[in-house]
């Protein structure tokens, strides 16, 4: 043996001293520390990953609940508009026709840099739905960003177990033969809103499901983030006013929400103190559409799509959603 | 299903490059900076723990200090260089930081005590914990530029060049101190003649 071969007698022995356990408080004292609000803390400064938003692990997870029960209440509260004029889709990365454009109150302008359309995102939110309608759990794991799973690690217990029950949600997406993907780019990242028909538990319906993604540069991948969430903030809510001329978004935390209709560039809205943002369109919504709102800030990257008609039942004409019962 | 869930666990663990993540906690991202802790805790946490024999208590401390120092010290790290290996040298350093701390002057270990007798290879629980006993407080007995010589090359498996980068000195420096810490060590087991 020489000096640079592991000496077998003494790897006996170390491997005899007891290592301890982390204590009880070991992660969460550290993910106290790594908190930016700590000021005794700098946070790393000499790069930029556009913006990356980030979920904090909160040491109380909220109860979440079934897939099957929160389908179920997707279908109730998603609700219709009447028909009219469509816009911008691809079909699975296809470029259709460009939209409308719309008026806002409490807004500023759209990102003056937009980052590059990345049809990679639609790819990788498809093979992310398809590996979950497949079983293929891991593949769908390997498709998911980091902040989702930080999310689902803190809330669900595992990556894996979550997943397992999203088969039956998202899943449904493999068998959609009409889907189509949209893709919005706006600040903090890209939205891709997959809109088609689903069969679910036996019932047929059109719905659109909006999932953030992000482009990991060193990685040369888009990773999924449908989960990048913020559980101290509470669900992103998405409702229409009674004439269709107005969309608000509640969310309990402060941050930046954007608004696109029909894949249109992103109309930004501030949300602060009151954790609410509007934005009042140029003429009542008629007819087929689709809406998309996003809501990021340092945590959490959310998106609500919102499908009109989005089922046979008549008014009410309004529609309201959160991500926990159309993404999760 | 046991065996499909550990499966599936290391799978879901390699999908994320370490270099992805490192990128991401660098722009702030404090949670994909400790998914990457957590990839190399267990190494970590088994070199904090030898490096501190006597002191488990200072373990969590150690770590802890050694996983922000990390977090601070991110934007100089080179991409080029092997995030493990680096994180090693930050622990290594908080490591050492703590026992400055508290081992001002090494405490005394009583060589003597019939605990430090070889246990037999029956698992018999009393012997297994005085295996233990042993096992720690002969690293504790012996220096700390040896110990963490014999730690990262006996322990961890890492070659002297690995070490040598882990602890700033040169190749040649490591392999004279484990040489010395493996005898040392040897020596307070009863093993040297082995």
């Amino acid at each position: 043996m020489t000096k640079t071969e592991r000496d077998p007698a003494v790897a006996r022995v170390l491997r005899r001293v007891p290592v301890p356990d982390h204590g009880a408080d070991f992660w969460d004292d550290l993910d106290r520390r790594l908190q930016p609000d700590d000021g005794a803390f700098p946070w790393p400064t000499e790069t930029d990953v556009e913006g990356v938003p980030v979920v904090s692990l909160q040491p109380a997870p909220p109860t979440r609940t079934p897939w099957r029960r929160r389908l179920v209440a997707a279908a109730a509260v998603v609700v219709v508009f009447g028909a009219g004029a469509i816009a911008a889709s691809r079909r699975d990365g296809r470029e259709v026709t460009p939209a409308t454009t719309w008026g806002t109150d409490t807004t500023t302008t759209a990102p003056t840099r937009p980052p590059s359309s990345p049809p990679g995102s639609a790819e990788a939110v498809l093979l992310f739905l398809d590996a979950l309608g497949a079983g293929d759990l891991v593949g769908a794991a390997s498709h998911l960003g980091p902040r989702s799973e930080a999310y689902l690690q803190a809330t669900a217990g595992s990556v894996e177990s979550f997943l397992r029950v999203a088969e039956e949600g998202f899943g449904a997406w493999a068998a959609s033969t009409d889907r189509t993907t949209t893709i919005i780019e706006g600040p903090g990242g890209v939205v891709v809103v997959v809109s088609g028909t689903l069969t679910v538990e036996g019932t047929v319906e059109h719905r659109s499901d909006a999932f953030p993604a992000r482009y990991s540069p060193s990685a040369g991948v888009w990773f999924v983030e449908p989960w990048a969430w913020d559980p101290a903030a509470g669900q992103l809510q998405v409702s229409v006013a009674d004439a269709a001329d107005r969309v608000e978004a509640t969310i309990g935390a402060e941050g930046t929400a954007w608004l696109s209709v029909d894949g249109a560039p992103p109309r930004m809205a501030e949300v602060g103190p009151d954790h609410r943002a509007t934005w009042r369109l140029p003429a009542p919504l008629e007819g087929e559409h689709t809406i998309v709102v996003t809501f990021t800030n340092d945590i959490t990257f959310a998106a609500v799509a919102l499908h009109s008609p989005c089922g046979a039942q008549p008014p009410p004409r309004f529609c309201s959603a959160s991500p926990a019962t159309t993404n999760g | 299903m046991t065996s499909r869930r550990s499966a599936t666990a290391r799978a879901w663990a390699s999908t994320r490059p370490d270099r992805n993540l490192v990128e991401l906690a660098v722009a702030g991202d404090h949670e994909a900076f400790v998914t990457l802790v957590k990839r190399h805790d267990d190494r970590l946490r088994a070199l904090a723990g030898r490096l501190l024999a006597g002191h488990h208590d200072r373990v969590d401390d150690a770590l802890q200090d050694a996983y922000v120092n990390a977090f601070r010290a991110l934007p100089r790290f080179r991409h080029d260089a092997d995030f493990g290996t680096w994180l090693y040298r930050v622990a290594y350093n908080a490591c050492i930081d703590e026992l400055r701390r508290v081992e001002r002057r090494p405490r005394p270990v009583d060589t003597s005590d019939a605990a430090w007798e070889w246990p037999a290879t029956t698992p018999d629980p009393a012997r297994v914990v005085s295996a233990a006993a042993t096992a720690e407080r002969a690293l504790a007995a012996i220096p700390v530029d040896q110990r963490v010589a014999v730690v990262l090359v006996d322990g961890e498996g890492f070659d002297l060049h690995s070490a040598s980068d882990i602890l700033g000195v040169a190749a040649g420096t490591v392999a004279s101190r484990l040489s010395r810490g493996r005898a040392r060590l040897r020596r307070l087991i009863g093993e040297d003649n082995s």
